[in-house]
């Protein structure tokens, strides 16, 4: 096999991880947890700073 | 407006204490420092919104807070550790919700009143209450702080503001407000440090001390409840009288001219119509220059790539899914640098308000709550923000019909999308000569969202969330220069939120989807072959030419894609969308898109082969989605069809992180699986309306 085949295969398997374990994550945050998606950016805000309510 | 906002210049009444005023009143000196000896102190950090009271409590605190929520709600509850003194122990200060007042209407209320009876579990009572007082808005922010005073808990009043109180030329004698109140005022300023250690001093000194009621504020078991109202509105007047120095009458502001013209009725929507359309005709003529550079590196960079890595499967990966996936995304950054520019502009100058002010006709016409406006308007960045902001709305209907309607606000993750089918198609034509059609189009997405929103709420506020709307006052801020810092802070935050996206979500999807056009691998000799007797077979029947006539090396790729995992997933989902002028090639689009709408554009880089070929003249996606062909040789897009696409984004839910944050909000399935239903199906007419009904009009 080709050493661009094993790298095309390992960077698919890596992307597939990462989409999974993303997947996991914001389907754990389907609990009532305090917390959000961060990547609107209020999640980060709540972790740094205090909200104002 | 503002009756606060009264001419005078007695300033030396706002200043900090000197020293030899630090000392409080004797009175207040009874020295107890706890309920409980063997408990830590604690202390209940109350006041209105926007007073001050998270920059007091930061700095009071410091990094010794936790943020979690109040058991069964998602209010969310902040302690942290505030140290009096030297000697003494950290108390523990609460910030309580931001509140107007205490009379429990909404959630906030009801767990500010449970914090202060200790009904909460593993919480007892505060042991005294500082209460944030905003001097701007002195006459507003007491009501709270007479409605405390009835708790019989200690309360210490922080009066906050006073450098702007100042610049206003409102003069409060803080001795006389103290006297009063028979609670000990003190002048802060929280992000400066001023005023704190005096802070700690008076609230050691007033724990456990005699509790004195202003007389005027004792109301007989009798009295109503309106009648008690009355008589805190009563003694407020009194005290803001008496306290307030002024030597010049009321006149009218400048923002309060302003505002004549900028909330008229009629002038005002044709001003605020005039003001959106300059910015998305802003937001199109000044991104293309950096979006056009930003195109020719990454093209530059697949030619680099394509051109120094020997050819085979990596080499395709990172050209044709990575380069072409979040390359085509990335392209967008300037005109979502420009969104948020525009939009934070108008917030910090207080316009935001005004549009706010002038759409709450409508708002209210449809049975929607007054306080809709900011989650609705939070939406248009993003509806999770928006969705959370629902928070303040006392009505559970009232906050449910605003959660189902947020998503409807166009939000950022919608603009690539609008912005690759303007620019494909509509780009470069104008109306009455000047102005922009793809900024009037643009305007009409927005515009769109927000009457299906109302409708939507319209049907619900009379069906399934029957209520009638509560009276609402909206508070209009002054007009003011925007703070530059903050303006540019919010606009580079946005934007290294969407290059994180791009560099991490939609990296990944554009490799998975890659993956799936890439494989099963499709015989390149045997496609070869396949094609030239489709061409045999095709020019003997009749001489109507097929896209895959043109180039030998596309037909191939045409195959290959066809017969891939994505192909067939299109291929399957093709009798559905059909009807709305969408291919198989969109369809795999689409289905991508569920995950974030933004990976639509990188979905098409990546089926479209862009990057594919060296030659300038077709390595856009611009150009790609113009020249895609169905298998028939018709166009695969046209004006209509892209109308059409954008339609359907507008109105379909396709974000999973809304879903979840609706999940958790609502605490119910149920409300999250209706609003991915009922989107969808609105999403799905809408489109279907748009197409048919062109066609029906003669339009292709």
């Amino acid at each position: 096999m080709e050493i661009q085949n094993i790298i095309v295969g390992l960077i698919i398997l890596a992307a597939v991880f990462y989409a999974v374990s993303l997947a996991w994550k914001k389907s754990k945050s389907f609990s009532a947890k305090s917390s959000c998606g961060n990547d609107c950016g209020c999640g980060e805000k709540s972790k740094n700073k205090a909200v104002n309510f | 407006m503002n009756k606060n906002r009264i001419n005078s210049v007695d300033l030396k009444t706002t200043d900090f204490p000197a020293d030899k005023d630090r000392n409080p009143p004797e009175r207040y000196s009874s020295g107890v420092k706890s309920n409980n000896k063997n408990s830590r102190l604690v202390v209940a950090l109350s006041g209105n919104p926007n007073a001050g009271k998270t920059t007091l409590f930061n700095a009071l605190t410091g990094m010794r807070q936790k943020v979690a929520n109040y058991p069964g709600v998602t209010v969310e509850r902040k302690e942290g550790f505030w140290k009096l003194d030297k000697t003494e122990s950290a108390a523990l200060l609460i910030d309580l919700p931001g509140l107007y007042s205490l009379d429990a209407a909404s959630i906030d209320e009801q767990i500010a009143r449970d914090v202060l009876t200790g009904k909460l579990k593993n919480l007892r009572a505060p042991d005294i209450i500082v209460a944030v007082v905003d001097a701007t808005n002195l006459e507003r922010n007491l009501y709270l702080v007479t409605q405390l005073l009835e708790y019989k808990i200690p309360v210490v009043v922080a009066l906050t503001m006073t450098d702007s109180a100042a610049k206003q030329k409102i003069g409060i004698d803080i001795k006389k407000l103290s006297r009063l109140l028979k609670v000990p005022v003190i002048a802060v300023n929280a992000s400066q440090k001023k005023g704190l250690s005096e802070l700690s001093e008076f609230v050691l000194n007033a724990v456990g001390s005699d509790l004195h009621i202003p007389t005027e504020l004792i109301s007989s078991e009798e009295d109503s409840g309106n009648s008690k109202i009355f008589i805190r509105y009563n003694f407020i007047s009194q005290v803001f009288q008496e306290t307030i120095k002024s030597k010049e009458p009321f006149v009218k502001t400048v923002s309060e001219k302003i505002d004549a013209v900028l909330t008229h009725r009629f002038f005002g929507l044709i001003i605020l119509v005039g003001i959106l359309l300059f910015v998305f005709q802003a937001i199109f003529s000044w991104a293309n220059v950096p979006m056009d550079l930003l195109e020719r590196g990454f093209g530059g960079l697949g030619d680099l790539i394509r051109s120094n890595l020997s050819p085979g499967l990596l080499n395709d990966l990172l050209v044709d899914g990575v380069i072409a996936g979040v390359g085509g995304v990335l392209v967008f950054l300037p005109q979502i640098l420009l969104l948020f520019l525009f939009l934070s502009l108008l917030e910090d100058t207080g316009y935001m308000a005004r549009a706010a002010f002038l759409l709450d006709r409508l708002m209210r016409g449809v049975g929607l709550h007054g306080k809709a406006f900011v989650p609705l308007l939070s939406s248009f960045a993003c509806a999770i923000p928006g969705i959370m902001a629902t928070r303040t709305i006392e009505d559970r209907r009232d906050r449910l019909a605003t959660i189902l309607i947020a998503p409807f606000m166009s939000c950022s993750a919608r603009l690539p999308v609008y912005g690759l089918m303007i620019a494909t198609f509509f780009a470069g034509q104008t109306i009455f000569g000047f102005i922009s059609l793809g900024a009037v189009l643009m305007l009409s997405m927005y515009a769109l969202g927000i009457i299906v929103a109302v409708i939507v709420a319209f049907i619900l506020k009379r069906t399934l969330l029957k209520s009638p709307p509560p009276p609402f006052v909206m508070e209009l801020p002054p007009y003011r220069m925007p703070n530059f810092r903050t303006v540019f802070q919010n606009m580079f935050t946005r934007a290294g939120l969407f290059l994180k996206r791009a560099g991490t979500t939609i990296l990944a999807i554009s490799i998975i989807l890659w993956g799936l056009t890439a494989f099963p691998r499709y015989d390149v000799q045997a496609a070869n072959s396949e094609v030239q007797s489709q061409i045999e077979t095709s020019a003997s029947v009749n001489n109507k030419e097929t896209s895959k006539t043109d180039n030998g090396n596309e037909s191939a790729d045409t195959l290959q894609l066809e017969n891939s995992y994505a192909g067939k997933l299109g291929h399957f989902i093709e009798p559905v969308i059909r009807p709305l002028g969408f291919n198989w090639k969109i369809g795999v689009a689409l289905i991508a898109s569920f995950a974030a709408r933004e990976v639509l554009v990188s979905t098409l880089s990546i089926i479209y082969n862009v990057g594919k070929d060296s030659n300038e003249e077709s390595d856009t996606l611009i150009k790609a989605v113009r020249e895609a062909k169905n298998d028939d040789g018709s166009p695969t897009w046209t004006p209509l069809t892209a109308l059409t696409l954008m339609v359907f984004f507008v109105l379909a839910l396709q974000c999973m992180s809304t879903v979840a944050v609706v999940r958790r909000e609502t605490n119910s399935w149920g409300w999250a699986l209706f609003m991915i239903g009922y989107m969808t199906a609105i999403a799905y007419f809408a489109a279907f309306i748009t197409y048919q009904g062109g066609r029906f009009l003669g339009f292709s």
